[in-house]
C-alpha cells in the first residue's frame, strides 16, 4: 500500500459525510428532535419526583443519544445503503483500505451530529441548570473520545454485518436501537449501585459498550468520580474499540470473499 | 361507497407493508420491542430517580407506565401518513397514487388505520410485558384495577382516540407533500411532543404557564387521563367527561387536518412537489 | 506476455446456483486486449457481459479458468489488479446525491489516495473533455441523467487507470450524448493509451469506437476479431425483405437449406415487417420469397445489404438480437 493513500482515503470519507451533513443547515433541526424532546421530558420526569439533582442524567443522555442515533442510522446501515447505490462496489474496485473508509465514516459522523449534540446539552442546561461536578476535565475528554469511539466501532461491525443481511438490516436497526439504549442506561445509571437492574442484567449491559461509556461518563461528570474505577471504564471502552473494529474488518474480508464466489457483491442491475 | 373500498385495500398495503418483515407473528414480536423498551425506559427513570428521593409508590410506577403506553400508541399511527408519503415518494409510487380518481386522503386513513391495529397489538403487548418486568425489578406486582370493564374501556379509548391520531396525522402530512427531506425527522418530532404535551409521564402542570393550559385542553391528554381513571382510580364520573371532551377534540383535530391537507396538496401540485423527479 | 498486453482471461467459465439448477453465464471464455486497446464484447441481454466485467474487475470470482490484468491475477492478487484498474457502468450513476459532482469525483480520487491539487487538476481536466465543466459544482441529485452518466465516467478515469471496463456506458443517453461519451473514450485509449473494455449491445456503437470486438451468446465467444475483418469473413448475402402481414411464425423458414439466420423487426403501424435473413448463396433468395408466398405473405420490398456486425451475429447464432433477448 502506498503511504499516504490510508490518510487520504480517511479524509475523504470524512469529509463526504461531513459536506452531506452540514450542506444542508436544517439537517440540524431534523437531528435534534428527538434527543432533544426525550431528555426534556426525562429531565421533567426526574423533577416530578422531586430530584433536581438528577435532571443532569437525562440531558447526558440526550447528549449522547444524538451520537448513538447517528452510529445506528448513518453507521449501521451505511454499508448496505452504500450496496444498493452501487458505491460499495466502487470502494472494493479500488486499492482503498476498508479501515480507512470505516474511520472517515465515523469521524464524519461525529462531527456531524457535534452540532445538535451541543445544541441539546446547552438547551437542557439553561433549561434545568443541572449540577455537576468535574473533578478532571482531562478524564472527562477522554471517556468521552473513548466512547464515542467504542459506539462507532459497534457501528462499524453493524454496518459489516448488515451488508450480509441486504434490506432486512433496517428492520433489525429498529429492532436493536430502543433495547439498546434502555439496557445501557442513556437515561439512567443501569449499573452500578443506582441501577434498577438484577446483577445479571447489569453484567450482560455491561458487554455493550455505551453502557460503559455511559457509567464512566456519570462518573467523571456528576460524582467527580473516583479514578482507579473511572480507568478500568476508559480501559475497556478502548479495548472495546479495538475488537469492534478488527472484527468489522475481519467480516468485511470474509463477506468480500463470500460474495466474490456467490456473486453477492453487487446488487444485479440488469 | 367506493371509497370505504379504497380505504379498505390502502389497510392491507398497510398490514402487508408492517407485518411483511418475517412471518406475522414474528414481526408483531419484534414491532413490540420499541413500545417494551420505550415504556421501559420511562418506568425505570422513575424507578431511578424516585427510589434515590425516598418517594417511589406504586401508583406513581403504574402512572407513568400507562401514561408511556399510550402515548406510544397515539404517536406511533399518527406518524403513519408523513412515513407513508416519504417513502412513497423514494419510491415513485407516491404519484401513482396521487393520480387515481381517489383522493389520497383515503390511502392515508386506510393506512394509517391499519397502523392503528398493528399499534394497539404491539404496544399492548409492550404494557404487559413492561408491567411484569417491572413487578419482577421492584418485587411485587404494583395493584391496577383490571377487568373485563376496565379492558373494553381502554379499547374504547383508543378507538376514540383515532380522530385525533388521523388529524395531526394530515397536518403532518402536509409537510410531507412538498418535502423531499427531513420528512423522516417528523415522526420524531411528534412522538416527543406528544410525549411533553399528552402528560404522558409527569402532570402537564410541571409545564410552563402558557404550555401548560394548551396542553391540558389536547385530546391526547383526555385520554391518557381517562385511561388513568380506569386502571389507577377506578374513577367513573372523571372518565366519561375526559373521552367526551377528547372524542370532540379529536374530530375538531381530523376537520383541520382535513382542509390543511387538501390545500397544501393543491399547493403541492402547483410547486411539483408530488413526485421525485426520475432522474 | 508480450509487453502491451494489458488483458488475458483464460478459458473463464462461471456458473451460478439459481432455484432449479445452475446456469452457465460464460462458458470457456479467452480474450486478450493490448494497450490503447478498445475492445467490444457485444452479446444481448443475458450474454454475460456483465458476469465478464465483474470477474475481471475483481468483484466475482471465476468458476474455472484464470485472468490477468496488468500482469495481476484477478482471483489471486485482487489488490494490485485494483490499483491499475477502474470501471463504471451505466446502469447505475453511483453518487452522493446531497453533494456536488466536484465534490464526490474529489472523493472517488481519494480512494486512490491521489494528491489534493493533482486530484483537482483531474477534475477540471475531466469535466472539460466530457463537457459537464458548468455542473461541477451542482449537486448530485440536480443533474440531468446524461450528466450524471458523464460524471460516471469521469469518475472511471480519475486514477489513470492501464484499463477500464464500462458496462453499458451509454445505454439510456440521447444520441449527441452518446456520440460524445464515445468520442471520449477514443480519444482516453488512443491518447493516453488506455485499454478499455467496453461491454454493450450496441452495434453502431462499437463499429463506432471498437478496434476489436468479440461477440459473446450464451455465455460464450462465438467470434472475435475488428469489426471490419469480422464484415468482410461474412462472405454469406445478406438480404432485407419488406413483408406484409406481419408474420406471427415465421418456423417454416428453418426448414430451408442454406439459410444461415434471419431476424425480423415488425412495424406494427404500418402493418409491416423487415425480415433480414443471412444466406449461403444469393440463388437462395428464389427459395426465400417461394416460401413466403407460399405461406400467404406478399414481398413488398427486397433489397441487399451492407452487411453490419447484426448479420455477423444472425449467421452464427441464426437469430438475431431481438429474438434472442425475447427468448430469455
Ligand atoms: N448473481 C447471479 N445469480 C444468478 N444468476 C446470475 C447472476 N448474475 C448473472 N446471472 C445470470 O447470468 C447470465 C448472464 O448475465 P449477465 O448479467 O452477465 O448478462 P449481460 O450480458 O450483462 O446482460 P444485459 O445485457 O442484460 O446486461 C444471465 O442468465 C443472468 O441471469
Ligand atoms: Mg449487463
Amino acid at each position: 500500500m502506498k503511504p499516504g493513500i490510508w490518510l487520504r482515503v480517511m479524509k475523504g470519507r470524512m469529509m463526504v459525510r461531513i459536506w452531506s451533513q452540514f450542506g444542508e443547515y436544517l439537517w440540524i433541526i431534523s437531528n435534534i428532535g428527538f434527543p432533544l424532546l426525550t431528555s426534556l421530558s426525562f429531565a421533567l420526569l426526574y423533577s416530578s419526583v422531586g430530584l433536581k439533582s438528577f435532571t443532569g442524567f437525562a440531558v447526558l443522555g440526550g447528549i449522547m443519544v444524538s451520537f448513538w442515533g447517528n452510529v445506528i442510522w448513518s453507521m449501521a446501515s451505511q454499508f448496505n445503503w452504500d450496496k444498493q447505490e452501487g458505491l460499495f462496489e466502487i470502494y472494493l474496485v479500488s486499492p482503498a483500505p476498508m479501515s480507512a473508509i470505516l474511520i472517515g465514516m465515523s469521524l464524519g459522523g461525529i462531527i456531524g451530529t457535534a452540532p445538535s449534540a451541543v445544541l441539546v446539552g446547552i438547551s437542557g442546561y439553561l433549561l434545568f441548570r443541572p449540577e455537576f461536578s468535574v473533578s478532571s476535565v482531562p478524564a472527562l475528554i477522554l471517556t468521552f473520545v473513548l466512547t464515542l469511539a467504542s459506539i462507532y466501532a459497534l457501528g462499524m461491525m453493524l454496518s459489516s454485518l448488515y451488508l450480509a443481511y441486504g434490506r432486512e438490516a433496517e428492520t433489525l436497526n429498529e429492532v436493536i436501537q430502543e433495547p439498546i439504549s434502555m439496557l445501557s442506561g442513556v437515561y439512567f445509571p443501569s449499573t452500578g449501585s443506582l441501577s434498577p437492574f438484577p446483577v445479571a442484567v447489569q453484567v450482560l449491559a455491561s458487554l455493550i459498550p455505551l453502557t460503559v461509556g455511559m457509567d464512566a461518563l456519570r462518573k467523571v461528570l456528576f460524582f467527580s468520580g473516583d479514578n482507579s474505577s473511572v480507568a478500568l471504564n476508559e480501559f475497556t471502552l478502548l479495548v472495546m474499540a479495538v475488537i469492534l473494529l478488527l472484527l468489522s474488518l475481519r467480516i468485511l474480508k470474509i463477506l468480500e470473499e463470500k460474495g466474490r464466489r456467490d456473486g453477492t457483491l453487487t446488487v444485479k442491475i440488469s | 361507497m367506493n371509497f370505504l373500498r379504497y380505504i379498505a385495500s390502502s389497510m392491507r398495503i398497510g398490514i402487508y407493508h408492517d407485518l411483511s418483515w418475517t412471518n406475522p407473528m414474528l414481526s408483531i414480536m419484534l414491532r413490540a420491542v420499541y413500545p417494551y423498551s420505550s415504556i421501559m425506559t420511562s418506568c425505570l427513570i422513575f424507578t431511578v430517580g424516585s427510589k434515590a428521593a425516598s418517594k417511589f409508590t406504586d401508583v406513581g410506577l403504574l402512572y407513568v407506565m400507562i401514561g408511556a403506553f399510550l402515548y406510544m400508541h397515539f404517536a406511533s399511527y399518527a406518524w403513519v401518513p408523513t412515513l407513508a408519503i416519504g417513502e412513497g415518494k423514494n419510491l415513485f409510487v407516491f404519484q401513482y397514487i396521487i393520480i387515481t380518481k381517489a383522493s389520497s386522503k383515503f390511502y392515508l386513513a386506510g393506512r394509517t388505520f391499519s397502523s392503528f391495529v398493528v399499534s394497539i397489538l404491539t404496544a399492548t403487548i409492550g404494557f404487559i410485558l413492561s408491567y411484569i418486568t417491572m413487578g419482577s425489578i421492584v418485587g411485587h406486582f404494583p395493584q391496577l384495577s383490571l377487568g373485563p370493564y376496565s379492558v373494553v374501556s381502554i379499547f374504547a379509548i383508543s378507538l376514540l382516540n383515532i380522530p385525533a391520531s388521523l388529524g395531526l396525522g394530515y397536518i403532518l402530512a402536509s409537510y410531507a407533500l412538498y418535502a423531499s427531506k427531513f420528512e423522516w425527522a417528523l415522526p420524531a418530532y411528534i412522538a416527543g411532543m406528544i410525549m411533553i404535551l399528552s402528560g404522558a409521564l409527569f402532570p402537564v402542570t410541571l409545564l410552563p404557564y402558557p404550555v401548560s393550559f394548551v396542553a391540558q385542553y389536547i385530546p391526547f391528554t383526555e385520554f391518557i387521563r381517562a385511561a388513568r381513571d380506569v386502571l389507577l382510580y377506578s374513577n367513573m364520573s372523571d372518565f366519561l367527561l375526559s373521552i367526551t371532551t377528547g372524542f370532540a377534540g379529536g374530530l375538531i383535530l381530523l376537520l383541520i387536518g382535513y382542509f390543511v391537507y387538501e390545500y397544501s396538496e393543491e399547493k403541492a401540485r402547483k410547486v411539483g412537489a408530488l413526485d421525485r423527479r426520475l432522474a | 506476455m508480450a509487453r502491451n498486453l494489458k488483458l488475458v482471461a483464460e478459458k473463464i467459465t462461471r456458473e451460478f446456483e439459481v432455484k432449479g439448477g445452475r446456469i452457465t453465464a460464460l462458458y470457456n471464455v479467452n480474450l486478450s486486449a493490448w494497450e490503447g486497446e478498445v475492445l467490444g464484447v457485444l452479446g444481448p441481454n443475458g450474454a454475460g457481459k456483465t458476469t465478464l466485467i465483474r470477474i475481471l474487475s475483481t468483484l466475482l470470482l471465476p468458476t474455472s479458468g484464470s485472468a490477468k490484468v496488468m500482469g495481476f491475477d484477478v482471483v489471486k492478487e485482487p489488490e494490485k489488479v485494483r490499483e491499475v484498474i477502474n470501471m463504471a457502468s451505466g446502469a447505475e450513476r453511483s453518487g452522493y446525491d446531497f453533494i456536488s459532482a466536484r465534490k464526490n469525483l474529489w472523493f472517488f480520487s481519494q480512494l486512490y489516495g491521489i494528491p489534493g491539487d493533482e486530484a483537482n487538476k483531474r477534475i477540471e481536466e475531466l469535466a472539460e473533455e466530457l463537457s459537464f465543466k458548468e455542473y461541477l459544482d451542482s449537486k448530485f441529485y440536480s443533474l440531468s441523467t446524461g450528466y450524471r452518466q458523464r460524471v460516471t465516467i469521469a469518475r472511471a478515469f480519475i486514477n489513470r487507470p492501464s484499463v477500464v471496463f464500462l458496462d453499458e456506458p451509454t445505454i439510456g443517453l440521447d444520441v449527441m450524448t452518446a456520440m460524445s461519451i464515445r468520442e471520449f473514450l477514443k480519444r482516453k485509449a488512443r491518447d493516453e493509451r488506455i485499454t478499455i473494455l467496453l461491454a454493450t449491445h450496441n452495434m453502431p456503437e462499437v463499429e463506432a469506437i471498437c478496434n476489436r470486438v468479440a461477440i459473446i451468446d450464451k455465455g460464450r465467444i462465438i467470434a472475435e476479431g475488428t469489426p471490419e475483418a469480422l464484415k468482410n469473413t461474412l462472405t454469406l448475402c445478406a438480404y432485407a425483405i419488406e413483408i406484409k402481414p406481419i408474420p406471427v411464425n415465421l418456423g417454416f423458414l428453418e426448414s430451408v437449406e442454406g439459410i444461415k439466420g434471419y431476424t425480423m423487426k415488425a412495424d406494427s403501424q404500418r402493418g409491416t415487417a423487415t425480415l433480414q435473413v443471412v444466406l449461403e448463396d444469393e440463388e437462395l433468395l428464389e427459395t426465400v420469397l417461394f416460401f413466403l408466398s407460399k405461406n400467404g405473405i406478399r414481398v413488398l420490398n427486397t433489397w441487399r445489404k451492407e452487411p453490419t456486425l447484426e448479420e455477423v451475429f444472425v449467421s452464427y447464432v441464426g437469430r438475431g438480437f431481438g429474438e434472442r433477448e425475447s427468448e430469455s
